[in-house]
């Protein structure tokens, strides 16, 4: 085919143009393309990287959760310690600072992508603040099932009962968290924070922290773990009856000790009080098992009492191994005008028995006075039962020495008061129940605890 | 002849050139859309992993808490204990409760609010009665928006808002549930086994007015659907759609039933 010399310079010319235009515009496209996919491997990297430190912390959470871990030793150098592996895509090492008084731990997670340690692509860093709960000291009632007789009752201090909270008296107010799988109540109760049910609520009821909600958190039940105290503990005492004194003495935080070798539960001759010793700097954990044990006194320090006895075949009476009898009042030092103090960073009480309770004032103290009792109480195998209440299920008695019951003493207790049911000889004075915040920011050692994550900054 | 079909070819050439141009064009856009989403969920995944509390949430706007250390002036070797008027010589970094009124049960605030706790409970850590540190993606105009309001000052202050991503079409949020967590199964009306936001939003959990606002609806969410679908040219089509879900691991580890 014949083409004429200026057509085809024409079309030339069209397809050079052509390309002055397209080719730029693709260049730009194929440049932006290698910057987007640049940008794109820098963000998986960077994701990778991100994944890689949450990974970590999600570990530790899940290392802290299992298991019998109520009991693990959480601050143990040789469990927290990681070295930099390769976890995923990428490298994972991490930084850790303990703090054993203030139970927590916390974890400075470093990620890195890529597979050359030394020259990752893409470094993140996240820090994570774990908090060791105490699996007691959480309500100022929790256990079964409880019933409000009282009035114009206000509780102050969560509540926890995994069966029923029953009210059938007047205008009681809750002012913080109720727990329970019923929730049986007068129309006239009022709850000022949060209700959790499991399988029912009194719908009259008034509800000002929000409709309740249906769905129980799983409990804290726990059993003492004798194999974990007889390793930890300050003192011990194996199948001997045993008293313990404490007292703060020129401003030192000591105890002595005291046994019933004989196991009659009576202190005679030859079982004297020893020598006052100090309580360690970090706390003491005193342990009985398989014995009763006694206690008095004021605790300047963070204390954990524990007093074991291994699951019983029916209930038992009030002299028993397993049973923690308090006589007088017990609890912290009190600084004037308080009458009873808190819990904080260097004193707390926590008590653990098997079986049951007994608090008692002893006879030289007149009728009509106050018995005061501080501290978080816990029993786990419930086994104790004073007959002097109808029904089962007291567990705790609370009475006067050397008088016969009903006395018109009276009850403060100020802490935590779990799986406790009270028989009150205290008539007619209804025993008056606090709850101690601080028992959960300051556990003594050597309580059952879980993990809780509460702070979370990626850096 | 000859210039009939020179007349043809230069038609032709320019038909592909133009259609070449337009591809070009085309994949520009695209490229544009797919950084543009990209950055926007930059912003987004920074935000919504430290995400503490939902306060609200429908299809195009969600309002969630961040922790306190996200206040521009947050200190971490600080000791902000401001309650009971100690410090507990705990730097913020490694305290539990920087302001040092944790109380109830786990650190539980007082109802309704969330005035005092643990640090991840608390989100007033400087104890001025307003949450330390709001957030919220909306989408206003075609446009997403993030925002921040600190310390109660309002919306849009302290130059905090910024326009995410532009020509934004369609519904951008949907929130899921989960069946692993209390009070999940309950929420699982139709039982297929996932938690959905109308189920979530619909009695006798929620009320029905489309977005997920009452504490009863709220504890239930899980996760949050992402669809960012961008419409640079205005042609009613989308450049690029990226459909992904984030878990914010916060939400779960801070439900106010433990």
């Amino acid at each position: 085919m014949k083409t004429r010399k200026g057509a085809r310079g024409i079309a030339m010319l069209s397809v050079v143009l052509a390309m002055l235009v397209i080719v730029p515009l693709a260049m730009i496209v194929v440049q932006k393309t290698v910057v987007m996919n640049r940008a794109f491997w820098l963000n998986r990297a960077n994701a990778a990287a991100r994944r890689t430190a949450d990974n970590l912390a999600m570990e530790f959470m899940s290392q802290f959760s299992k298991g019998n871990s109520y009991y693990e030793d959480h601050f143990s150098v040789t469990d927290l310690q990681r070295t930099k592996t390769f976890f995923e895509s990428g490298f994972a090492s991490v930084n850790i600072t303990t703090n054993t008084n203030a139970r927590t731990v916390q974890i400075t997670a470093k990620g890195e992508y890529g597979i050359n340690p030394l020259a990752p692509k893409s470094t993140k860093s996240l820090q994570a603040l774990f908090y060791f709960v105490p699996l007691i000291g959480q309500y100022v009632q929790q256990g079964v099932f409880h019933g409000y007789t009282i009035a114009n009752l206000v509780v102050n201090g969560p509540v926890r009962m995994d069966d029923t909270v029953l009210v059938n008296a007047a205008n009681v107010t809750f002012n913080d968290v109720v727990i329970a799988n019923n929730i049986n109540v007068r129309n006239d109760t009022v709850f000022n924070s949060q209700v959790f049910y499991g399988n029912s609520f009194t719908a009259g009821a008034t509800y000002a922290g929000g409709p309740p909600i249906n769905g129980i958190p799983p409990g804290g039940f726990f059993r003492i773990d004798q194999a974990f105290y007889r390793v930890n503990s300050t003192t011990q005492s194996l199948n001997i009856n045993t008293s313990w004194d404490f007292a703060v003495n020129a401003n030192v935080p000591q105890y002595r000790s005291r046994y019933d070798f004989n196991n009659d539960y009576v202190f005679g001759a030859g079982e004297g009080w020893g020598a006052w010793t100090n309580i360690p700097a970090n706390g003491g954990i005193f342990y009985v098992e398989n014995a009763k044990t006694y206690l008095s006194g004021t605790v300047g320090a963070r204390v954990t009492i524990v007093c074991s006895a291994p699951p019983a075949n029916g209930l038992v009476t009030l002299n028993n191994m397993g049973i923690i009898a308090v006589t007088d009042d017990f609890g912290y030092p009190v600084i004037l005008p308080n009458p009873q103090a808190f819990a904080n960073s260097t004193q707390s009480l926590f008590v653990i028995a098997a079986y049951g309770f007994v608090f008692s004032l002893p006879a030289a103290r007149p009728v009509g006075s106050t018995l005061r009792i501080s501290g978080a109480y816990a029993v786990t195998d419930p086994a104790y039962d004073d007959l002097g209440c109808n029904g089962p299920g007291h567990n705790v008695t609370i009475s006067h020495l050397g008088v016969n019951p009903p006395s018109p003493d009276f009850f403060n207790f100020l802490g935590s008061w779990n799986n406790m049911g009270l028989c009150n000889r205290f008539v007619p004075n209804p025993p008056v129940l606090n709850f101690d915040p601080n028992l959960q920011r300051f556990p003594s050692p050597g309580v059952p605890e879980r993990p809780v994550l509460v702070n979370w900054r990626r850096r | 002849m000859a210039m009939a079909i020179l007349g043809i070819v230069l038609v032709m050439f320019g038909d592909g050139f133009f259609k070449g141009l337009r591809s070009v064009v085309r994949v520009n856009s695209q490229t544009d859309a797919v950084m543009d989403i990209q950055n926007a969920m930059i912003l987004m995944e920074k935000d919504f992993e430290e995400m503490t509390r939902v306060e609200s949430c429908g299809p195009q706007t969600i309002v969630f808490q961040l922790d306190s250390n996200r206040l521009p002036n947050y200190d971490p070797n600080a000791d902000s204990e401001l309650f009971p008027a100690a410090l507990d010589g705990v730097p913020n970094d490694l305290d539990i409760d920087d302001d040092g009124d944790m109380t109830g049960f786990n650190g539980v605030p007082v109802p309704g609010t969330d005035f005092n706790g643990n640090d991840l409970w608390d989100q007033d850590d400087d104890n001025n009665g307003q949450i330390d540190v709001l957030c919220r993606y909306f989408v206003a105009n075609g446009d997403l928006v993030r925002d921040f309001n600190i310390n109660g000052a309002g919306w849009g202050q302290f130059g905090l808002r910024q326009t995410v991503l532009r020509g934004v079409m369609g519904d951008v949020f949907d929130f899921v549930g989960s069946l692993n967590h209390i009070p999940g199964p309950i929420a699982d009306i139709d039982g297929d086994g996932i938690v959905k936001r109308a189920e979530i939003d619909s009695p006798p959990i929620g009320n029905g007015n489309g977005i997920l606002d009452t504490p009863a609806e709220l504890v239930f969410v899980d996760s949050i659907a992402l669809t960012l679908s961008q419409d640079r040219n205005g042609d009613g089509n989308p450049e690029f759609r990226l459909n992904t879900r984030v878990r914010p691991p916060l939400l779960s580890t801070n439900r106010r039933v433990l």
